[in-house]
């Protein structure tokens, strides 16, 4: 963090820190900055910029600000794995699908079925310790997507662990 | 009361102090910690206006001192202040 923070100080002008820069730094040590006072730093460094208007360094310093935000978004954004199969019906005379796939279709998706994979696969653990089944079956159909278009199934499925999705 | 520049101000009435000697004192007499941006920021501005100026000091924690100028606007300030917080605690008083 004492890295970052140092870097950090260069997004500040550089008139300003020949003048407040060792004093500054010295008040950075005494501190034991940390990350909220990082965020502080980087909008006071912005603010300088703005009043001494050194354009360029303003442009870079907020795109600097920008990567900072868009890596902190990616970071706190949960990673999800998708996982998609596709059966595409060649042989069937008829246009349309055979009459057989939705039927067989409320079967694969009804309660029992996906209760039996839930179980079997133990996909969301912390939902089923706090919430009843009914709900876990609910957040299993909102995490799948079914989609029946002439001759093709596609099925996907989106989990937070790789493996299971 | 959390403007920076005043809250400075204060900090410097009863003598020089240095950045980080001034974020605690600000801490301890009003409860708001200051960032080193802001403190910095609020530093930039009042030397700029002539309300605080640097002491000569060979260390790198340099002194800063309130001038005769940025004493009377403190005082003024606070009198201001002064005035909205008596009118408060009677108004509070009647309600």
């Amino acid at each position: 963090m004492r890295k970052i923070i140092h870097l950090a100080v260069r997004l500040y002008p550089v008139r300003w820190r020949a003048r407040y820069g060792p004093e500054f730094d010295a008040l950075l040590e005494d501190m034991n900055a940390g990350f909220g006072d990082l965020l502080n730093l980087v909008k006071g460094a912005l603010l300088m910029q703005i009043k001494w208007s050194n354009v360029p360094l303003l442009a870079a310093a907020c795109g600097l600000l920008g990567i900072f935000v868009a890596a902190l978004v990616l970071h706190a954004t949960p990673r999800r794995y998708a996982s998609t199969g596709i059966i595409h019906i060649v042989s069937y005379p008829s246009p349309g699908l055979p009459p057989e796939v939705p039927v067989v279709a409320s079967h694969v998706f009804s309660d029992a079925a996906l209760t039996s994979l839930i179980e079997h696969n133990e996909l969301y653990p912390s939902e089923r310790r706090s919430q009843s089944m009914a709900d876990v079956l609910h957040r299993f159909r909102e995490d799948m997507t079914y989609r029946v278009t002439p001759r093709v199934l596609h099925v996907s499925f989106t989990y937070p662990d790789s493996q299971k999705a | 009361m959390s403007d920076p520049t005043l809250l400075v101000l204060a900090s410097l009435a009863d003598g020089d102090k240095h950045g980080y000697a001034m974020m605690e004192d600000i801490q301890a007499f009003a409860g708001v910690r200051l960032g080193p941006g802001t403190l910095y920021g609020a530093i930039t501005r009042l030397e700029e206006r002539g309300w605080i100026r640097r002491v000569n000091s060979t260390d790198r924690r340099r002194p800063y001192r309130l001038t005769t100028v940025g004493r009377r606007h403190l005082q003024e300030e606070l009198a201001g202040l002064d005035q909205v917080v008596k009118a408060g605690w009677r108004r509070l008083k009647h309600a």
